[in-house]
C-alpha cells in the first residue's frame, strides 16, 4: 500500500509542461497527452460553429505557446490567402477575368513564398553570398536576421499556395468562411509536420455536421499508439545511437559509422511516419480523415515508387505544383529530365536551406532521371512473367535492398551539418578502425549501449513487422476483423512496450542510483 | 447484447487489465533502495515511536546506530539518512518525519553544506531518498526546491524514470515485496577497515561562507526546531578532508574544514549545539582511531560508529532534561518488569 501510495500522486495533478531545448514536441509532451482528451470532449460536446471556433482556438493557443512572435506570420498568410482566394475566385468565375486573375495569383503567391524565403532562406543566402565574397578577399559582415523560423511555416505555406492555385484551376471554389478557412491552414495536428492538407478534401469536411463515430475514434487511438511506437520506440532509440556516431565521426571509423549510417534510414524514416501516424490518428479522433503520409517506403521496387510511397503529401505536392506546371513528362525526355530535376532541387531546399539537402535533392533527381533512362531495360530484365515465381521473387527482394541502400546513401547528405562533417563521414566509413578501439569507443554510450539497442531493436522488430502487415492492403480493417480479445492483446502488446521502451522521462543510468555506501 | 454494451464492455475490461498490468510492472521497475527502510520510518511505525531522529547523508546513516542508546537506555531513534542526500533534502524528508513524529531530538548531518552538486544534486540519489514519500504537499515543496526542472515531472511520476529499468531487474523487486517488514532503525555501517591515517591537517580558525543557499536552509532547520519544540543538534564526522578531495575531485567544496568552522560560527551566534567529530580534540576525546575505525576516507564503520553513538548518547542524558527522563522512566519501567517476573 505503501508503494501504491507514493507511486501515484491521488488528488494532486501538476501540470507541467517541460519544454525540450528547442522546439517542443506536440505529440509527445504533457501538455498533449492531458490536454486532447479534454480538447476532443469538448469539441464533441460544443456545437458545431463553437466546436469549430474552438479547435481554431486550441490551434492558434497551441502556435502562440511555442513562440507568439510568429503568430503574426501565421496570421499573414491566412489573411493573404484567405482574401487573395475570394478575389481570385471572383475574378475567375464572377468577371472572368483571367490575367487579372493570374496576376492575383502570382502576387499571393509571391507574397507568401516571401514570407517563407524571409524566415527560412535569407540567412543562407545571406550567408553563402558572404562566404563567397570572401573566396575573393572581401570582407563583409553577413546580413543575417535573428527572427527564427515560425513552426510549420514550410508546411502551411504549401497548403496556402496549393488552395490559391486549385481556384486559379477552378477545382475547387473559394471558401467564404474565415473560420474553416483558418481552421484548414492552422489544424493543429498537421501544422508543425504535415500531412500538407488539401483544400478539397480537408475544407468540406470542416463544413460538415461533426459526429462522434466509435469506430473513428478507435482506429484514431490505435493509429495515435502506433505513431508513438514509430517515433519513441524506434526512431528517438536509434537516434541516440545515430547523433552518438554523427556528433564526432572523427572518434569512429569502420562498421561503427556504417552501423550509424544505415539506422539513420530507420530514425529519419520512423520519426516521420510516427509523426504523420500521431497527426493522422488524432484527426481521426476529432472525425476527419487526413491524406495518408507514408506507405511502407521501403517497401519500394524502384525510386519512382518510393516517392510516391514517402511523404506522399509533399511528393504529391510537387508533382501538381511544380513537376506538372513545368511541362511534366509531356514535353522531350532531355526537358522531361530537366523537370525532374528542378523538382528535386525544390524538395531538397524545402527540406533545409543548406547546401547539403540542395544535394540531397540533386542526386534523388539523378535517381529519378537515371530510373527513368533505364526502366525498360529493368522492366525486361526484372519483371518477366515467365520467369519462375521464386525467382522473381528473389529480383523483388533484390529490388527493395538495392532501393534502400541508394536512399540510405542520399541520407548521408541530408543527416550531415555541412560538407566537412560529411567528408568526415566518408572518411570513418571507409576506414577500417581497430575492433578493441571500437568496442571501447562504444562504451562510452551513455546508458549503455545494450539495453539502449535491445529497445531499440525490439521496437524495430515490431515496426518492420508492421509494415510488412499494412503493405497488404486496408491493415485497419484487417485488424478489426479479428476477435475483440486478439485485439485487446495486441493493443496492450502495443501499448506496454511504448511504456517500457519509449525514450521519454529522464533516462534511467543504474550507476547513478547507486551510493557506493559499502 | 447490444454492439454499444458490447463495445463498453471491451473497453472498461481493455482498462482494467492496463490498469491491473501497469501497477504490476510498475511495482516491478520501481527502484526500491532505501524504501523499505524509510516507509518504516516514516509511515509505518506506530506514531510518536521516536525520542530522537537522524538526518542527513552518508556520514550520519553510517555513524549513528539508534540500537545502542535503546539498549543501554531505552532512548528511541531512528536514522533516516540516506546516501548522497543534498542538504535541502533532508529538509524536507525531516518534515515528512515530523508529520507522524514528535522527537525531543533531532541530529542534523551538516556535511552535505559542501556538496558541489548543488543547486540540485544528483537524480538518482535524489531518487532513492524523495521516492519513498508519500505525494503531499511537502512532497511537491521538495521537488520544487531540490530538483532540476528538467527532472521533476519524474518525481511526480516516477515511472517517467523507472520504466528504462527493465534490462537492470534483479529477483529482489520481485522478493522485495514478500520480504518481511523492515525491522532496523535505519542505521548502515560497513564492517571494513580503512588501514590509513588521516592525511588532512589543516586544521585552523578560518571560517568561509556558505555555499548559495545552505544558510536560508539552516535557517529553517532551526525555526523548524523552535516550531516544533526539539533540540536541534548539528554534526559532522570524522572524514580526511584531503583524500576525499582528491578521491572525488569536483565534488565537495575545496575549503570543506572552512566552511565547516563557519557552521560552528553560525550554530554559537543561534545558540544551537553543533558536534564537530572531525576536530583533533573530539577524535581524542572519542579515542578514535583512524584506520580502524573508518571503512574509507570519509565513512566510519560499526566500531566508528559505536563510539560515536555512545558519546552523543551521553552528551544527551548529561545535557537534555527530557531524554534523561525518558532514560529513567525506561530504566524504571525495566526494573519493575524485572520485578514482577522476579517475584516468586
Amino acid at each position: 500500500m505503501g508503494t501504491f501510495r507514493t507511486c501515484f500522486p491521488f488528488g494532486f495533478l501538476y501540470l507541467k509542461e517541460y519544454k525540450r531545448e528547442g522546439n517542443a514536441i506536440l505529440f509527445t509532451s504533457f501538455l498533449f497527452l492531458a490536454g486532447f482528451p479534454i480538447l476532443a470532449a469538448l469539441y464533441y460536446l460544443l456545437p458545431q460553429k463553437i466546436s469549430r471556433i474552438c479547435l481554431l482556438a486550441a490551434s492558434w493557443g497551441y502556435y502562440i505557446f511555442m513562440n507568439p512572435l510568429h503568430i503574426p506570420v501565421l496570421l499573414s498568410v491566412t489573411a493573404v490567402s484567405y482574401g487573395g482566394g475570394l478575389l481570385l475566385y471572383t475574378k475567375r468565375e464572377k468577371t472572368d477575368a483571367p490575367r487579372v486573375a493570374k496576376g492575383i495569383l502570382i502576387a499571393c503567391i509571391c507574397a507568401i513564398v516571401g514570407l517563407l524565403f524571409l524566415y527560412k532562406y535569407w540567412n543562407f543566402l545571406a550567408d553563402s553570398i558572404t562566404a563567397l565574397l570572401e573566396t575573393f578577399g572581401l570582407a563583409v559582415q553577413s546580413p543575417r536576421h535573428s527572427l527564427g523560423m515560425p513552426l510549420g511555416i514550410s508546411f502551411y505555406s504549401l497548403q496556402a499556395i496549393s488552395y490559391l492555385a486549385d481556384i486559379y484551376r477552378r477545382e475547387i471554389p473559394a471558401e467564404k468562411n474565415v473560420v474553416y478557412y483558418a481552421l484548414f491552414l492552422s489544424f493543429f495536428p498537421s501544422l508543425s509536420s504535415g500531412p500538407i492538407n488539401r483544400a478539397d478534401t480537408l475544407l468540406p469536411q470542416l463544413r460538415e455536421k461533426k459526429t462522434l463515430r466509435y469506430e473513428n475514434v478507435k482506429e484514431g487511438l490505435i493509429q495515435m499508439a502506433w505513431g508513438y511506437l514509430q517515433k519513441i520506440v524506434v526512431a528517438d532509440r536509434i537516434g541516440l545511437y545515430v547523433d552518438f556516431v554523427y556528433d564526432d565521426p572523427a572518434l569512429f571509423a569502420g562498421w561503427p559509422i556504417l552501423l550509424g549510417v544505415f539506422f539513420y534510414g530507420f530514425q529519419i524514416y520512423y520519426d516521420f511516419a510516427g509523426y504523420s501516424n500521431l497527426a493522422i490518428g488524432a484527426a481521426k479522433v476529432l472525425g476527419f480523415q487526413l491524406q495518408d503520409n507514408f506507405r511502407q517506403p521501403y517497401l519500394s521496387h524502384s525510386i519512382q515508387e518510393f516517392w510516391r510511397r514517402w511523404h506522399i503529401s509533399f511528393s504529391s505536392w510537387l508533382r501538381d505544383y511544380v513537376y506538372i506546371p513545368l511541362g511534366g513528362s509531356r514535353c522531350s525526355k532531355p526537358r522531361k529530365y530537366m523537370n525532374l530535376m528542378i523538382t528535386f532541387l525544390v524538395s531538397g531546399l524545402w527540406h533545409g536551406a543548406n547546401w547539403n539537402f540542395l544535394v540531397w535533392g540533386g542526386i534523388h533527381g539523378v535517381y529519378q532521371i537515371v530510373g527513368n533512362a533505364v526502366r525498360p531495360v529493368r522492366e525486361r530484365l526484372l519483371e518477366n512473367p515467365s520467369s519462375p515465381r521464386g525467382l522473381r521473387r528473389l529480383k523483388r527482394v533484390v529490388q527493395v535492398i538495392v532501393l534502400f541502400l541508394l536512399v540510405d546513401f542520399a541520407w548521408i547528405f541530408f543527416r550531415a551539418s555541412d560538407f566537412g562533417h560529411l567528408a568526415q563521414i566518408f572518411q570513418g566509413m571507409f576506414s577500417t578502425g581497430v575492433l578493441s578501439d571500437q568496442i571501447a569507443m562504444l562504451s562510452t554510450f551513455p546508458g549503455g549501449v545494450l539495453p539502449n539497442s535491445a529497445s531499440a531493436l525490439i521496437g524495430l522488430a515490431a515496426a518492420v513487422f508492421g509494415d510488412f502487415f499494412a503493405n497488404r492492403g486496408r491493415p485497419y480493417e484487417r485488424f478489426a476483423r479479428r476477435g475483440a480479445f486478439f485485439q485487446g492483446a495486441a493493443l496492450m502488446i502495443l501499448v506496454f512496450m511504448i511504456l517500457i521502451f519509449g525514450l521519454y522521462g529522464t533516462s534511467y543510468q543504474a550507476d547513478s542510483f547507486i551510493y557506493t555506501q559499502f | 447484447m447490444t454492439i454499444r454494451k458490447k463495445r463498453v464492455r471491451n473497453i472498461v475490461l481493455f482498462l482494467l487489465c492496463f490498469l491491473v498490468l501497469f501497477l504490476l510492472l510498475n511495482a516491478l521497475l520501481y527502484n526500491k533502495t532505501n524504501m523499505s527502510r524509510l516507509q518504516m520510518g516514516l509511515y509505518e511505525s506506530p506514531e510518536n515511536s521516536y525520542d530522537v531522529l537522524y538526518v542527513g547523508g552518508s556520514h550520519m546513516n553510517g555513524a549513528i546506530d539508534p540500537g545502542i542508546p535503546l539498549e543501554s537506555h531505552g532512548i528511541t531513534g531512528f536514522n533516516y539518512a540516506t546516501g548522497g542526500q543534498e542538504f535541502k533534502v533532508t529538509y524536507y524528508i525531516l518534515k515528512e518525519a515530523l508529520k507522524r513524529h514528535s522527537p525531543k531530538v533531532v541530529a542534523l548531518d551538516v556535511f552535505y553544506i559542501v556538496s558541489q552538486r548543488l543547486p540540485y544534486g544528483q537524480d538518482g540519489h535524489n531518487h532513492n531518498a524523495l521516492d519513498s514519500l508519500h505525494m503531499s504537499a511537502n512532497k511537491a515543496e521538495a521537488i520544487e526546491a531540490c530538483i532540476d526542472p528538467k527532472a521533476r515531472a519524474s518525481f511526480y511520476f516516477p515511472f517517467l524514470a523507472y520504466h528504462n529499468r527493465w534490462s537492470n531487474i534483479t529477483l529482489e523487486d520481485i522478493t522485495f515485496y514478500f520480504e518481511p517488514p523492515y525491522d532496523g532503525l535505519g542505521f548502515g555501517a560497513g564492517v571494513a577497515k580503512y588501514g590509513k591515517p588521516m592525511v588532512f591537517d589543516d586544521w585552523n580558525d578560518v571560517c568561509a561562507p556558505f555555499p548559495p543557499e545552505m544558510e536560508e536552509y539552516l535557517d529553517r532547520f532551526v525555526a523548524l526546531a523552535e516550531e516544533e519544540g526539539f533540540e536541534l543538534v548539528l554534526m559532522n564526522f570524522p572524514c580526511d578532508y584531503t583524500t576525499m578531495l582528491q578521491d572525488e575531485p569536483g565534488l565537495w567544496e575545496e575549503n570543506t574544514h572552512e566552511i565547516m568552522n563557519q557552521v560552528a560560527a553560525y550554530a554559537q551566534e543561534k545558540g544551537i549545539v553543533f558536534l564537530d567529530f572531525n576536530t583533533p580534540e573530539m577524535l581524542e576525546a572519542l579515542q578514535f582511531d583512524f584506520p580502524n575505525d573508518m571503512r574509507n576516507a570519509s565513512h566510519v564503520n560499526n566500531r566508528g560508529a559505536k563510539k560515536i553513538t555512545e558519546y552523543f548518547c551521553n552528551y544527551m542524558l548529561e545535557h537534555y532534561p527530557q531524554i534523561k527522563e525518558k532514560a529513567e522512566e525506561a530504566a524504571a519501567s525495566s526494573a519493575s518488569s524485572v520485578a514482577v517476573t522476579a517475584s516468586p
